[in-house]
């Protein structure tokens, strides 16, 4: 069998705070093959951020351990790039240099760098943005240069935390568009979190559908295995929300979250 | 925040119409603001002529304010040109003006260079905190002025007593605005630097750490450089043989009012000079800062 590009083993993540330990995660097991893109989708504070800071290394899990190609991970690494809800660009570095930040540390050569960082500013879509800083973009651009910035780095896997959470409807659809292009383009192993029914089911090959906190696993939805809704890479945002089975799995995805929002009293 | 930057919106809804419009209002924007600064440059010089003109008129035409008391305006220029290269008690209006620069930057770049190191250390490194805070805490509300006399025992009445206390005084905003500003970096911009593939400390620091506090670490510089002129001219009053506190002290003695206004208007002129060109430079070390008021 194929080895696993992640596995996260029983994992459970918790924070102390006066005294009192507060659970964020509780008991997750998940494994993910190279190349796909899993989304996780579940009501807010739900432990969405925390479980995928621990796929990182960026927060160390009470229970359970985290393998990336049977490694166990320990710490945050290049090997994990991470996008931001908030984009996180360096303010001080412009468009190019951001998108550069990484490559530095990996030791590549000056003109290789400009090479790789041309291509995936053109990617984005930010051709003559480069010597722009941060500031002087809007946000959907901002996190088209984070994105950038991750994909050049070369990481074996992507993670996004709501990474169009903070941009208009408008946006995001367009945002969302041309991250399907990109994955397509260049197939990569993507985790991707989100509250946002409609966007998880776009995007992901699996749905992961966590529970209100302490999050856990509630359901997994294999659309692409289960051709759930067939073509739907080759179709435009708007083509794919009108299908019959987006909306049947939207009614069925919406339905469990409520349950937890209403259960739980989260609201 | 992002709708009035006209390029922002090619991708997001790419309507070419919008785009034009965008521009049209930007230029708008641009030419009002163009109007307002001019408007504000012939209110600057009006306010300028109606404050010398007055002083010229009570003190000249009118008569109201004995020279004694406020010497009119001419009588400083004349006595500007007059100690140009004539020696007042010791030096020339430029020998002593030289005494204080040399003592102001002295002071100031030693305190820069010093302070602001050992502020980033106290920021970034938990032990050098743990070591520097306690002192500095105890030090801190002393005011620099209440060092002279311990400056005069240990350095004598030359320029390197108050040198020592100047560089005191700007010292103590290096070394908190340094500390604030690493404190005050971004955890998200250190995870994201981390998951980028930086792995030691120092090239933290170096990257994300230091260049995110430099706004607030050039804000520190700019009142540090502001207390230094401040404490120069106490200092020079109090315990000096030459300078342009000396001198005013000296005109003082002498009843020389205009030397006095003379003084100080050299000293005014020359801080807001050395405050503009820090401004200026600090633009040009922190281009990503918006800044609001200017
Ligand atoms: N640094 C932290 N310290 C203490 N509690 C935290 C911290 N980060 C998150 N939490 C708590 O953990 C729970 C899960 O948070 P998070 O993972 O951010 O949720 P989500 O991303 O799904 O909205 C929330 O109840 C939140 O308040
Ligand atoms: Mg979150």
């Amino acid at each position: 069998m194929q080895q696993d590009k992640i596995f996260a083993d029983h994992v459970s993540v918790a924070y102390e705070k006066d005294d009192e330990s507060l659970l964020a995660v509780d008991d997750v097991t998940l494994s993910i093959q190279e190349g796909e893109f899993v989304v996780i989708v579940g009501p807010s504070g739900c432990g969405k951020t925390t479980f995928m800071n621990t796929l990182a290394g960026l927060v160390k899990p009470i229970r359970g351990k985290v393998f990336m190609d049977g490694k166990q991970i320990t710490g945050p690494s290049a090997e994990r790039g991470v996008v931001f809800q908030q984009f996180a660009l360096f303010p001080w570095k412009t468009v190019f240099e951001n998108v550069e930040f990484g490559l530095k540390y990996r030791g590549i050569p000056k003109d290789e760098r400009r090479e790789i960082v041309r291509k995936y500013i053109r990617m984005v879509k930010l051709e003559g943005f480069e010597n722009s800083f941060p500031h002087e973009l809007s946000g959907g651009m901002k996190q088209r240069v984070a994105i950038a910035r991750v994909y050049a780095n070369m990481p074996q896997i992507l993670l996004m935390d709501e990474p169009f959470g903070a941009l208009d409807a408008q946006t995001r659809t367009i945002m969302q568009e041309d991250l399907s292009e990109m994955f397509m383009m260049e197939k990569r192993t993507v985790v991707f979190i989100t509250h946002s029914v409609d966007e998880a089911i776009y995007l992901g090959d699996r749905v992961i559908i966590m529970t209100a906190r302490p999050g856990k696993f509630k359901k997994i939805i294999n659309v692409t295995a289960d051709c759930l809704i067939p073509n739907r890479r080759n179709l435009g945002y708007d083509d794919v929300v009108n299908l019959k089975a987006f909306r049947d799995l939207k009614r069925e995805l919406w339905g469990l979250i409520k349950a937890e929002i209403v259960e739980k009293r989260i609201l | 925040m992002t709708e009035d930057a006209p390029k922002t919106l090619l991708y997001e809804n790419g309507a070419e119409g919008k785009i034009c419009l965008t521009n049209i209002l930007g230029n708008l924007m641009v030419e009002t603001r163009k109007i307002r600064s001019r408007k504000r440059v012939i209110l600057s010089v009006l306010s300028v002529i109606v404050v010398l003109g007055g002083w010229f008129v009570l003190t000249t035409v009118l008569r109201w304010v004995p020279p004694a008391f406020l010497p009119p305006p001419q009588n400083i220029l004349t006595d500007f040109f007059r100690l140009l290269n004539k020696s007042y008690v010791g030096h020339t209006l430029i020998g002593h003006t030289l005494v204080s620069l040399q003592i102001v930057l002295g002071g100031f770049f030693l305190a820069v260079l010093i302070g602001i190191p050992l502020g980033i250390m106290m920021g970034w490194f938990k032990r050098i905190e743990a070591i520097v805070d306690p002192m500095f805490q105890l030090l801190r509300p002393i005011p620099p002025l209440a060092w002279i006399p311990l400056s005069l025992l240990w350095f004598g009445i030359g320029i390197s007593s108050k040198i020592f206390v100047i560089w005191l005084s700007a010292f103590v905003p290096c070394v908190i605005n340094a500390y604030t500003g690493i404190r005050l970096t971004e955890p998200l911009l250190v995870k994201a630097a981390l998951g980028l593939g930086v792995k030691r400390q120092w090239d933290l620091l170096r990257e994300v750490a230091i260049p995110s506090a430099l706004p607030v670490i050039l804000g520190g510089v700019r009142i540090g450089l502001g207390s230094a002129w401040m404490t120069l001219v106490a200092a020079e009053l109090l315990a000096s043989d030459a300078g342009l506190g000396y001198m005013m002290q000296m005109a003082r003695r002498a009843l020389e009012p205009s030397i006095i206004i003379l003084g100080m208007l050299i000293i005014g002129i020359l801080g807001a000079i050395m405050a503009r060109g820090l401004q200026m430079l600090e633009k040009r070390i922190c281009p990503w800062v918006m800044d609001k008021e200017r």
